[in-house]
């Protein structure tokens, strides 16, 4: 700066600032008052100053984010003509949802050769379809997102069993070298209630199953998806702290490789009454999704808890991450959070803690091993529970369902898919880890209680 | 492959940063204020949350008010319509096709009194976005509270009255350039003597970013507007610290999310540097206290829920920017009045940023990000050299008597206008992504001419039951002071508002010496 300003004023040290504070508070305590304590174990000060200034070197990603749309696959031609539809529409990538096998040249009519990434999401491993899919996509970016570990944790069950899993994923990646055939779906333990350094710690424990399993060099193949919930600056820190990691790990394998990150918000924090809020809370999951440095964000719309997929919630919801980059000079951002005192601060921490966490889990056998045991399904509880009970408590809120709400919000009638968690009868090999949204049991009595 | 041993594996802390700036060691609650003006800022309490829905009659407002105490507002936002911008009655010609059209309309203390109807106002604070009409507005407030039984020293609250800013960018001025300022001088006067509590004037660069200017702009002028205030005061005999503490700036936030949070950032040091040449020996004389809003500029009609996201972008912006209150724009504001719904989701999302996402936890979350700060920086440097150009034309009175702010702004627009005509500036659902089929959207619309002739037929009735000789007798003492500057307009206004003269009255009793100002166009 020339020294407009500097001529005229002393700079203050953190000291010094603390000593105003203390003069401020008058008499009340500083350390009560003012630090917050969260379910990380990790203390927020008041302030962060340069004389504390404390960062990693955190590697960051070299494109902008794509602006992902994601389709349900429930007939092929359906698909096919809203993605044609989204991608004049600011779409960039895609991501189908498949419960099962589809017609492969139907869905992708119009679609090659135009600079897209293409994500799925399968229920089931089918070797030969996907290997036919795989080979409709040759030139294309894809993302098959294949997580046998991560069906595991979700389902309980193999889709065959653990020897046939590995199998398919291997032939899979012999036969298609040039594509990110392995997914890490973490944002399961995210929507479970996992906090941001359980969440931090699984991902890395959870890829080092595969970097165990084929070796360093599969790292290139690998696609990370989180979910983002509204913790503003947790979230940024979040995905800064996986990438170090991720990184510090690979160096072990005597590899580099920029992780690929794919995000959505969380479906934990959503609500079904005074449902628009959730437009305000997918408005600040995907900035700190974007100011995080995540490759590819999906957005969800803010009625998908109990609507089924429409125009409308989906347009506003992708017209969310197109303002945020057209308007709003969200581009190229994924290192502005670099130097800050206070995210470099909690990034470090949620690293050293994840870190902590998961040298534990390799401790323990791995990730893997661990789950088989149940271990992480607890810890995972652990924290779920302690965020019910603050919710339950009000110091969580969720604005419109435990605090200032609507009564007027009917919504008994605009219910068209189950919102809530469903019991599973099934036998399983493993607990499986199941999501759960903080509101459930507050809605249901709600939608009871409605006249 | 066999598991790798990872039990010596540790993180590598830097403490270095990449970039390190000059100004990046000044705190916050300690001039320049970099990081607020408060020592904890939100950790300790959050901003104020200040809406205002459109209404056009007071007993609407005063209805909308009082609900909206009971959601847990404290403070209220009065808008008033264009007729009493001007200082119009609502049976004056001029005023028939804005009568109650985008706020209230008030002409006399009786429309005050009804608006504030049970509303304590020695507890709650509220403001008033008033320039030109000024002295009628601030003497019908004052009365109102007395009236209810509350002394003026109890009443708080901010007016906008930055007078500057309505020539660079309204039409809400009434008078010339010279006597206006000596209003402003006359009420600096009287509400640092009589109203601690009160802060009489916001200095006003909303509604200059939304006439186009930049947000360097925006500062640059308000900030210019600011000095010719401290110096307006000083010249009328005041101490710095008697008033300066009760300055407070306005500002408008767009998209542009990083650079807005620098502007604030930069606004208070530069604030801080401004008023250390008058030599304060308080430091709050020093600290910017600000209200923002949502700009307004940035909304569209096409696909208009897209504006829900537009406004949160914004409001998140002069969160971290660290503002003192905001006030959030609903969704359809760029059509209408608010509805109840589109106001809620208005509302909502202040208190959903408070009390959902973190951030309140710790004082300029943004601080040291290399971005920030250079940004911080570089905004420093423009709007200072700005600045310059004002006061080498003499200051910012002198500067619009000239016209200069005025065509800035415009060149600014000018620009901003281009880069949207070639698609470098992209608009969501306006210039790209467009509805094939606009989403029919409920709107409230106001019938004018209802609310015109309720408020004749007021006015009749008040001109029927007072005593018409002491409201003249107030009006021509009103007169006499305007033309030989003896006594305080705001101290005569107030006994002209007692007496029931309205607000056309007031400001006719003025404009016979002072005449109306003409913008002249360059």
């Amino acid at each position: 700066m020339s020294n407009i300003i500097t001529e005229d004023f002393e700079p203050s040290s953190a000291a010094a600032w603390k000593q105003k504070i203390q003069f401020d508070l008058n008499g009340a305590d500083f350390n009560q008052t003012l630090l917050t304590k969260t379910n990380e174990g990790i203390t927020i000060k008041p302030f962060y100053h340069a004389n504390t200034f404390e960062k990693l070197d955190i590697p960051t990603p070299s494109e902008d984010f794509k602006i992902c749309q994601k389709i349900t696959i429930t007939s092929s031609q359906k698909a096919n003509k809203t993605a044609v539809n989204v991608i004049n529409r600011g779409a960039t990538a895609l991501n189908f949802e498949a419960k099962k096998p589809f017609n492969i040249d139907e869905v992708f009519r119009n679609l090659l050769n135009k600079q897209l990434e293409f994500h799925f999401q399968f229920e089931f491993l089918n070797e030969d379809f996907i290997q036919k899919l795989a080979l409709k996509l040759k030139d294309e970016t894809v993302f098959f997102n294949i997580d046998t570990i991560g069906n595991l944790a979700k389902n309980g069950n193999w889709y065959t069993s653990l020897i046939s899993d590995f199998n398919t994923l291997e032939n899979l990646i012999q036969k298609n070298p040039s594509k990110y055939m392995l997914g890490i779906n973490a944002n399961l333990y995210q929507n479970a209630g996992a906090n941001t350094v359980q969440q931090v710690a699984y991902a890395i424990a959870h890829a080092n199953e595969y970097l165990t399993k084929f070796g360093g060099e599969i790292a290139s193949k690998i696609q990370v998806n989180f979910a983002i919930g509204t913790n503003y600056f947790f979230e940024i820190s979040k995905i800064r702290a996986f990438r170090y990691l991720f990184n510090l790990v690979l160096n072990e394998y005597n590899c580099k490789v920029e992780a690929k990150i794919y995000a959505e918000p969380s479906l934990r924090n959503k609500t079904i009454y005074d449902a628009n809020v959730n437009m305000l809370r997918t408005t600040t999951e995907s900035m700190s999704a974007i100011l995080g440095g995540v490759n590819t964000i999906a957005n969800i719309p803010y009625d998908s808890l109990y609507h089924n997929a429409n125009e409308f919630g989906d347009r506003i919801a992708r017209n969310q991450l197109l303002i945020l980059k057209e308007e709003s000079n969200f581009t190229n951002t994924q290192n502005i959070a670099k130097d800050s005192y206070y995210i470099e601060a909690i990034t470090k921490q949620i690293a050293e803690k994840a870190l902590a966490i998961f040298k534990d889990i390799e401790k323990g056998g791995g990730f893997l091993n661990q789950l088989k045991e149940g271990t992480i399904q607890r810890k995972i509880v652990e924290n779920e529970k302690k965020e019910q009970a603050q919710f339950d408590a009000g110091e969580l809120v969720l604005l419109g369902t435990n605090k200032f709400l609507n009564e007027q919000d009917k919504m008994k009638h605009e219910i068209e898919i189950n919102p809530f968690t469903e019991k599973r009868a099934r036998k399983t090999l493993i607990i499986p880890i199941i999501p759960k949204r903080l509101s459930e049991k507050l809605e249901q009595k709600r939608l009871k209680d409605e006249a | 492959m066999k598991r790798k041993d990872f039990s010596k594996l540790k993180v590598k802390v830097q403490n270095e940063k990449d970039a390190y700036f000059e100004h990046e060691d000044y705190i916050a609650g300690f001039a320049p204020n970099l990081r607020g003006p408060y020592s904890t800022m939100y950790v300790q309490k959050p901003w104020a949350i200040r809406q205002h829905v459109g209404f056009s009659t007071a007993e609407e407002g005063n209805a909308f008010y009082r609900k909206n105490l009971t959601t847990g507002q404290k403070e209220l936002s009065v808008a008033f319509d264009l007729a009493t911008h001007r200082g119009y009655d609502s049976d004056n010609e001029c005023a028939q096709g804005d009568v109650g059209k985008a706020g209230v309309a008030i002409d006399s203390v009786e429309d005050m009194k009804v608006l504030f109807n049970q509303i304590p106002l020695n507890k709650i604070a509220v403001s008033m976005a008033i320039n030109g009409a000024i002295l009628p507005i601030l003497a019908f407030y004052i009365v109102a509270a007395q009236e209810q039984g509350v002394d003026k020293k109890l009443v708080s609250g901010t007016i906008q009255n930055d007078i500057l800013t309505a020539f660079m960018a309204c039409t809400t001025y009434i008078y010339p350039t010279a006597p206006s300022m000596k209003i402003i001088a006359d009420i600096l006067e009287f509400t640092s003597r009589n109203m601690p509590k009160f802060n009489s004037i916001s200095i006003s660069g909303y509604p200059l970013q939304e006439a186009g200017a930049t947000p360097e702009i925006e500062l640059a002028y308000t900030l210019a507007n600011g000095l010719e205030y401290l110096r307006t005061g000083i010249s009328s005999g005041m101490n710095i610290d008697s008033f300066a503490p009760r300055l407070s700036f306005f500002w408008a936030i767009g998209m542009d999310h990083f650079t807005e949070i620098a502007k604030m950032r930069a606004a208070r040091m530069l604030w801080a540097k401004i008023v250390k040449q008058f030599n304060p020996k308080n430091q709050k004389s020093l600290a910017l206290i600000s209200h923002c809003q949502t700009s307004s500029s940035s909304l569209t009609a096409q696909d208009s829920f897209n504006n829900i996201t537009r406004t949160t972008i914004e409001a998140m912006a002069a969160a971290f920017g660290g503002t003192q209150s905001l006030r959030t724009n609903a969704y359809d504001e760029a059509i209408a009045l608010p509805t109840e719904f589109s106001a809620r989701i208005a509302r909502n999302t202040q208190i959903f940023i408070q009390e959902e996402i973190g951030i309140t936890k710790t004082v300029d979350p943004w601080a040291g990000a290399t971005f920030i700060e250079k940004r911080t920086e570089e905004i420093v440097n423009e709007a200072w050299e700005l600045l310059q150009e004002i006061e080498e034309l003499g200051g910012m009175t002198k500067a619009i008597e000239q016209g200069i702010p005025k065509k800035r702004i415009e060149e600014a627009a000018a620009k901003k206008q281009a880069r949207i005509d070639n698609n470098e500036d992209i608009i969501v659902g306006v210039d790209k992504y467009k509805l094939a089929k606009e989403d029919e959207l409920q709107i409230l619309e106001v019938d004018n001419n209802v609310v015109r002739k309720s408020q004749i037929k007021c006015l009749n009735e008040l001109k029927a039951t007072r005593n018409t000789e002491e409201v003249n007798k107030a009006l021509q003492n009103l007169t006499e002071c305007a033309k030989t500057k003896n006594g305080n307009l705001l101290e005569l206004a107030i006994i002209a508002a007692k007496k029931r003269a309205t607000l056309g009255e007031i400001s006719d009793a003025l404009e016979v010496v002072f005449g109306r100002y003409k913008a002249t166009i360059k």
